[in-house]
């Protein structure tokens, strides 16, 4: 890898607001973040709190109603190969083998065979996929084609790591030794990483901040400093602390999204039996 | 009757001629198809100006476009291609409409940050992507073009199979007419199977279907 740093990102006054036109998407308002070279960061938030809005708009994958965004002083117009994004599928092309995937953006670019070869080959082996290289990619793993995209992400050596919730599906096993292999990469790579997460633990164990948001309009409620050591465990007290930290800070965020939600007064952490009471004497009547 | 016109060749040649008509036919269709496809699936208003007008000729039976081949391009070859087209190339075109448009949008997005757009983006992903479902627009067009060479070919006396049949008919040759209509068949399945069967097998392998549901 080339690059000695990452790309630092600035969001001034970033607004998206969504006709019925542009379809549904959750909508962000008044967004403010500076995010620093090399530095990993999550936002965290309930389901329609405009994080993976904020997300598409770094990545100039859509662009803001409001505000800018730009990237090392540079306002993002479009999508780059600068900024390269992790979905929570992988979406490595099933007409390709791994290698072939993991080349295509340098194909795209117009670089070298050689200079192709070398640089599969070094990424592959980051993520530990190099005698896979020439496997399809339906005979690889769930956790395997997650690597296989991370290997692809850096194979353009970007400024930027963009993650939309790139292990919420996998199982807790694969999902635990990813997240070693990923704060490995980090910072062997010195990558900017900006990470799209709903959970809170996942948050804890990789960012060095925590950005939570809040819901409608989606907005930054409020950014959390992580001053625990690295490699993080799970079990860390520490890290148990400030996840219950952070959890109540989402909790208000939860409960509102769910009395939106509901079509009942039903609030998250309030009595479990009373909906059931309510819905049984709706019956009775 | 069979082996008597496979001996004196007349068989041989006429096969010749119309799987070359069928040839060329064909990859001109796919051709056009493919350019008319991707154009209504990139563009709104292309899809608004021709959609409509795509549909409504295929509509049209293919052995109609002959009279008008037949004025503009006279008793050519030019004339059979042209049926040929217009009897397969809105087939490929309509599928491969459709088959973009259904493509997963995570490829694009993904390929869109990896920095491919526009011709690029439909070359190296979106048709790719959407080759499976474009597969069988190509199988059913292939069967278009064989059909619509063989109704032009019936009308329209110059060489191949279809001439051969007409003129089973005109020497109230019987046989000779059962015979040509089974070497038709026989090509038609052949021709399938050894082209379409192969792609499909290839692309289920790599892939990763099954190859039963």
């Amino acid at each position: 890898m080339t690059s000695p740093r990452g790309a630092a990102i600035g969001l001034r006054g970033v607004g998206r607001r969504w006709s019925h036109a542009d379809g549904p998407g959750a909508g962000v308002e008044a967004v403010d973040l500076e995010v620093r070279a090399g530095e990993f960061v999550c936002l965290l938030g309930p389901s329609g709190c405009g994080k993976s809005t904020l997300l598409n708009l770094i990545a100039g994958l859509d662009s803001p109603t409001e505000g800018a965004v730009s990237v090392d002083g540079q306002r993002v117009a479009g999508p780059g190969p600068d900024r390269t994004v992790m979905f929570q599928d992988s979406a490595l092309f099933p007409w390709l083998s791994l290698r072939r995937n993991v080349a295509f953006p340098l194909e795209l670019a117009g670089v070298g065979r050689a200079e192709i070869e070398r640089r599969v080959d070094e990424v592959l082996r980051m993520v530990h996929l190099f005698r896979f290289a020439d496997a399809p990619v339906h005979t690889l793993s769930g956790g395997m084609r997650q690597r296989g995209a991370l290997a692809r992400a850096l194979v353009s050596d970007p400024g930027t790591l963009l993650m939309d919730e790139p292990f919420a599906a996998l199982d807790a096993q694969t999902r635990d030794v990813l997240y070693g292999e990923l704060e490995r990469v980090w910072q062997a790579t010195h990558k900017t990483v900006v990470f799209v997460t709903h959970n809170v633990r996942e948050a804890v164990r990789l960012g060095d901040r925590i950005v939570v948001m809040a819901t409608r309009p989606g907005r930054i409620r409020k950014i959390i400093d992580v001053d625990l050591p690295r490699p993080r465990a799970d079990a860390d007290r520490n890290a148990n602390l400030l996840a219950a930290v952070v959890m109540g800070e989402l909790r208000e965020e939860i409960a509102r999204v769910q009395r939106e939600e509901a079509d009942d007064a039903w609030t998250m952490g309030a009595d479990p039996g009373a909906p059931a009471r309510r819905l049984g004497l709706g019956g009775g009547l | 009757m069979l082996a008597r016109r496979a001996r004196d060749g007349l068989l041989w040649s006429a096969v010749a001629v119309s799987l070359r008509r069928l040839v060329v036919g064909y990859a001109l269709s796919v051709g056009v198809g493919f350019s008319l496809g991707v154009a209504l699936a990139a563009s709104d208003s292309v899809r608004r100006g021709l959609g409509p007008v795509v549909t409504g000729l295929q509509a049209l039976p293919s052995v109609c476009w002959l009279p008008l081949g037949l004025l503009w391009f006279g008793l050519s070859d030019a004339a059979i291609l042209f049926v040929i087209v217009l009897g397969s190339a809105l087939g490929v075109a309509i599928s491969v409409d459709a088959a973009c448009r259904n493509v997963p949008p995570l490829y694009v997005r993904a390929a869109r940050t990896m920095g491919a757009r526009g011709l690029v983006l439909y070359r190296r992903v979106v048709l790719p992507a959407a080759f499976p479902e474009i597969l069988t627009g190509l199988r059913l067009a292939w069967a278009f073009a064989w059909r619509s060479l063989m109704g032009a070919e019936l009308l329209f006396v110059a060489g191949g199979l279809g001439h051969l049949l007409e003129t089973g008919r005109e020497l109230g040759d019987l046989a000779q007419v059962v015979a040509v209509m089974v070497v038709i068949v026989a090509l038609g399945i052949a021709s399938e199977r050894l082209l379409f069967d192969w792609a499909e097998a290839r692309l289920r392998a790599r892939w990763g279907r099954a190859t039963r549901a």
